[in-house]
């Protein structure tokens, strides 16, 4: 497909409803013959795969690292990569990766040995730690308690060698939300870092009534925290159900929630989202608040080190976070992570009591 | 009603209650579904005036069917 | 030259081993002001401690109400490249497939209509272009589409689809992934475009049970290929990996939740009438082991994140489809719960939350579905439930106790 981009372009010309191009135009020829119609692959390395078809062909995935956040300088680079060792295929994975798509066996050594010149971080292949699927932060959103981008950079270098060398029990999933809306599956992961508030909405009584409208900015607070103070011709917020989601500020600049010395990280863990061996598990609390210490955020650092090493030396091969958890129980995880546990660990919303311990069944950690 | 005669009606529920009340698309096709009118009927009807740039689809914690004019830059 | 900050906290993000986001930035912000002062913004935003962008403002292409989201820097005065710095996001190939002319044509596309900063992908699966301003939008949307581009969704509308890699390289997809991804976003352009929902609507699409996509955790609509038959067994490579060190029992047979397989050291067996299908044992020795037809999808409904009712996964509402092109009988189920989820749904409440407020039966007989016990992890534990006129006819005794 030849793709032209005219000087001058008459927007009459747009047509709608076109959706995307179809797939196929971007398959490798081997792909397209072989499609559904593979019978294995083998990881041969970190970062390097081989899918074998039915009918004997090959395909080689080589995987690097991605930031998510690309020039468009990268692209062309990434581009000219795959063109000169893969025929110009490639493609990028949920996680953010990019795999290169090489056809012809020839071509992969000295594709690496390339990207290796280049700085590109290979692996994330099996059971190891992949790329982190993250949110926008103060790069591009209003709502973030915490920058995303950054916390991706400081995990991925400090467990650089569980993605391009070592392996860990199972597949180790990391994943950033900014703040509580969580754009990303942080929900789901085996640790995953969310951005939190701590403290009210202030209320700036003085503008409220130019630039926000009453009915709106109630209705935007899930909890109905918000009523009207009517002498001030503004509104009050009740202390007791707020719950810092930040949503009324979303509605309304007067209720600004973002504050440097309070926001900061929480830490959750034990998520999956594959059905093998146990159902899918949700994150749950760890630790509860780190504060926002840019621009390496130690603090997060240190406490992921702790969970990750429990994790390294008492799992079972297999065993994702949330099961090793969940055989050693949550006492014992807190005894050999050293994590304190406190009164935000215990639910307090509206399932809460799903969460509370109905039996005798306790094991003495010390 | 003729489609036009439609088009001015959707036009004018939407004007009126600019700043009052804000409508979806839902909202408006059963605003006019009451008189008699077929859902499909009143969809192309929006459509041809969101085509036409005369309203447009907005974003306020939903999205909003609101006049064209409210589209910065345009 | 473009105008240049220092930036000595961001300076600590370029080093380490990890490919830096920093660096990408100053790759940007050497060729475009917008990007050079969205470094700038950043810089104090690492400063201070806090976000500097405003929410919102009304942006868009004609006839569409979705594709873009406006943006707003709150400093506009002191860094003006940002003052408006909108995301594009655009409808991805299925599968996040690529060829080189493909991106350089994205590339040229955003150095003349951007800042020249992407996201490879958004969480929601789009192409991401970060950053341009109004003027821009429309000239763009009409190069996207004379190359064969399209927007993607936002707002209260079909989100673009998007599905794991499937049968395009991995041999355990059951369903036509990127097949069903794409027919379903043609079929629903106007669903996708134009805003007409109570709120959002995200349809997922993976092909078995391992969920590459974290389709059970981010859709309203998700669609996981599973099987029927028995898995396929050969043993000598079973026996080649147990040689190579797999501790068979250790394991496969003490992980499979269903208790069902056992293992001699000679011969692996699988009780297929137990098995969960949750493709721990495929997935730990590929090649050896393999699902067999009937093939098909389960469908579920209703991820949610936790705001206000709590968060749900998606659950179970039909456990077995077969997933052929044209896809007619998806196509309906999901268009008889959007109709009903349009005329019940309130602003705001996704089709999970609806369903937990007016009841599942609802739900399942617009869909025309019959309720089985796949859709529970078990019956329901308190003594209070309801019974219709109808239900009061019926005799189903006579027939279960005959
Ligand atoms: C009740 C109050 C509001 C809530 C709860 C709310 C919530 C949201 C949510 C959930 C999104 C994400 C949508 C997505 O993922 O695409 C969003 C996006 C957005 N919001 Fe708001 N919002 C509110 C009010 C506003 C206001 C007052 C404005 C502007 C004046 C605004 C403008 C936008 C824009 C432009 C987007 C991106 C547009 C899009 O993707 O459709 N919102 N908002
Ligand atoms: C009131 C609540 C919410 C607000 C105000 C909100 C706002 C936004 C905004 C403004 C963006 C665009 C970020 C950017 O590119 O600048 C966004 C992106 C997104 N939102 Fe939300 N959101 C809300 C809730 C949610 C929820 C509950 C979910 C899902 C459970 C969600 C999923 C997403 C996703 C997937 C993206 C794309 C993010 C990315 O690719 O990085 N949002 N949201
Ligand atoms: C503090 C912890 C949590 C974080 C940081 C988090 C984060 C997220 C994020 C980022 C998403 C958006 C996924 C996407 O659309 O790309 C999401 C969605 C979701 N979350 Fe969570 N979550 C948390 C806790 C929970 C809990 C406790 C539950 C359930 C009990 C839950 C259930 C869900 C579900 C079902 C979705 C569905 C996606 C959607 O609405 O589109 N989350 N969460
Ligand atoms: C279908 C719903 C249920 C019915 C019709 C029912 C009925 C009864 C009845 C008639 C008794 C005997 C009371 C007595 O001996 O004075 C009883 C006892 C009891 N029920 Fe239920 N119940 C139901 C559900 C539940 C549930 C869901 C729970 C707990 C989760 C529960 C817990 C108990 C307990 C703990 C006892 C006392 C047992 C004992 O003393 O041995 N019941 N129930
Ligand atoms: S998680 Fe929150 S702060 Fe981050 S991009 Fe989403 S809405 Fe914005
Ligand atoms: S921060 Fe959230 S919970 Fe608190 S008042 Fe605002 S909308 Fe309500
Ligand atoms: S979800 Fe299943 S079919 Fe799809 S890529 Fe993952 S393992 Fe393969
Ligand atoms: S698929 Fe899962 S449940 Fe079925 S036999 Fe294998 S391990 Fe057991």
């Amino acid at each position: 497909m030849p793709y032209v981009i005219p000087d001058v372009v008459d927007v009459k010309q747009r047509k709608t409803d076109i959706g995307p191009p179809h797939y196929k135009n971007f398959l490798p020829p081997v792909i397209q013959k072989n499609y559904g119609d593979w019978k294995t692959h083998e990881i041969l390395s970190p970062g390097l795969m081989v899918h074998i078809a039915n009918s004997g062909d090959k395909i080689w995935s080589v995987r690097v690292a991605s930031p998510r956040l690309l020039s468009t300088d990268t692209l062309r680079e990434i581009a000219d990569i795959a063109e000169k060792y893969c025929d110009g295929y490639f493609r990028f994975t949920t996680r953010n990766n990019i795999e290169f798509l090489v056809s012809d066996e020839s071509k992969v050594k000295p594709l690496m040995d390339e990207l290796t010149a280049k700085k590109y971080m290979i692996g994330g292949i099996g059971s190891r730690v992949s790329n982190i699927v993250h949110t926008q932060g103060w790069i591009h959103c209003h709502s973030a308690a915490v920058d995303a981008s950054a916390l991706v950079k400081v995990i991925m270098d400090e467990f650089a060698d569980y993605f391009t060398t070592k392996e860990t029990p199972n597949k180790v999933r990391f994943a950033v939300a900014c703040c509580t809306n969580m754009c990303g599956a942080v929900h789901c992961s085996d640790i995953a870092y969310v951005g939190i508030h701590r403290k009210l909405p202030r209320i700036d009584h003085e503008n409220f009534k130019n630039l926000c409208e009453l009915p709106t900015t109630m209705a935007s607070c899930p909890t109905a925290a918000i009523t009207p103070d009517p002498a001030k011709k503004s509104i009050k917020i009740n202390a007791d159900k707020c719950m810092y989601c930040g949503n009324c500020f979303s509605v309304c600049p007067s209720l600004p929630i973002a504050d440097p010395e309070n926001d900061g990280v929480a830490i959750v863990v034990g998520g999956k989202v594959g059905n093998l061996r146990k159902p899918p598990m949700f994150s749950k609390l760890a630790v509860a608040y780190l504060p926002n210490t840019p621009p390496r955020w130690p603090e997060v650092v240190k406490a992921t080190r702790k969970i990750f090493d429990a994790y390294i030396a008492g799992a079972k091969k297999h065993e994702r976070v949330g099961e090793w958890i969940e055989r050693i129980g949550w006492e014992k995880f807190f005894a050999v992570t050293g994590l304190p546990f406190t009164f935000q660990h215990i639910d307090d919303w509206t399932y809460a009591f799903k969460t509370f311990r109905t039996s005798t069944q306790i094991k003495w950690v010390k | 009603m003729e489609k036009e005669e439609l088009k001015k009606a959707i036009y004018k529920l939407i004007e009126e209650s600019a700043g009052k009340k804000k409508y979806k698309q839902q909202d408006v096709i059963k605003h006019f579904r009451q008189q008699g009118l077929a859902d499909a009927q009143i969809k192309e009807a929006i459509r041809e005036l969101i085509d036409a740039g005369d309203l447009i689809y907005t974003y306020f914690g939903g999205s909003y069917i609101e006049l064209g004019e409210k589209r910065q830059g345009s | 030259m473009t105008k240049k900050y220092d930036t000595p906290l961001l300076d600590e993000l370029e080093k380490g081993p990890f490919p830096s986001f920093v660096t990408e930035m100053k790759k940007a912000a050497a060729k475009s002001e917008m990007a050079a002062d969205e470094l700038g913004l950043l810089e104090k935003s690492f400063r201070d401690k806090v976000t500097y962008w405003k929410h919102g403002g009304i942006v868009g292409v004609r006839g569409y109400g979705g594709g873009v989201i406006g943006r707003y820097s709150q400093l506009a005065d002191q860094f003006p490249g940002v003052a408006h710095f909108h995301t594009v996001r655009v409808n991805q190939p299925s599968g996040l497939f690529y060829t080189s002319e493909t991106m350089r044509f994205f590339c040229d596309l955003w150095d003349r209509y951007g800042s020249g900063l992407t996201n490879f992908h958004g969480s929601t699966g789009d192409i991401i272009l970060l950053g341009t301003v109004t003027e821009n939008l429309e000239p763009l949307a009409t190069v996207l589409s004379m190359n064969g581009f399209d927007l993607g969704g936002s707002g209260s509308a079909m989100r673009t689809p998007s599905c794991c890699v499937g049968p395009a390289r991995c041999e355990w997809s059951m369903i036509d992934t990127l097949d069903i991804t794409y027919d379903l976003t043609q079929e629903f352009q106007d669903e996708l475009h134009r805003p007409q929902f109570p709120y959002k609507f995200k349809i997922k699409t993976v092909g078995c049970p391992v969920d590459c996509n974290a389709s059970i955790a981010r859709a309203d609509l998700s669609i996981i290929g599973t099987w029927k038959g028995p898995i396929a067994i050969d043993q000598d490579k079973v026996k080649d990996f147990a040689k190579k060190g797999v501790n068979i029992q250790e394991e496969i047979v003490n992980f499979c939740p269903g208790k069902c397989i056992t293992w001699d050291g000679n011969n692996l067996a699988i009780n297929n009438s137990d098995c969960l299908h949750c493709m721990h044992c495929i997935a730990k020795l590929p090649g050896a082991l393999k699902p067999t037809p009937p093939f098909g999808a389960v469908m579920l409904i209703g991820a949610k994140a936790p705001f206000v009712i709590g968060a749900t996964l998606s659950w179970v509402i039909v456990p077995f489809m077969e997933m052929k092109p044209p896809y007619e009988e998806i196509k309906t189920l999901i268009r008889n719960m959007w109709d009903w989820w349009n005329e019940y749904g309130k602003n705001r409440e996704r089709i999970g939350e609806l369903i937990i407020r007016r009841g599942m039966r609802e739900f399942l007989e617009v869909c025309g579905l019959e309720p089985t016990p796949e859709m529970v992890r078990e019956p329901r534990n308190d003594p209070f439930w309801f019974w219709k006129e109808e239900d009061l006819e019926k005799k189903p005794w006579e027939e279960f106790l005959k």
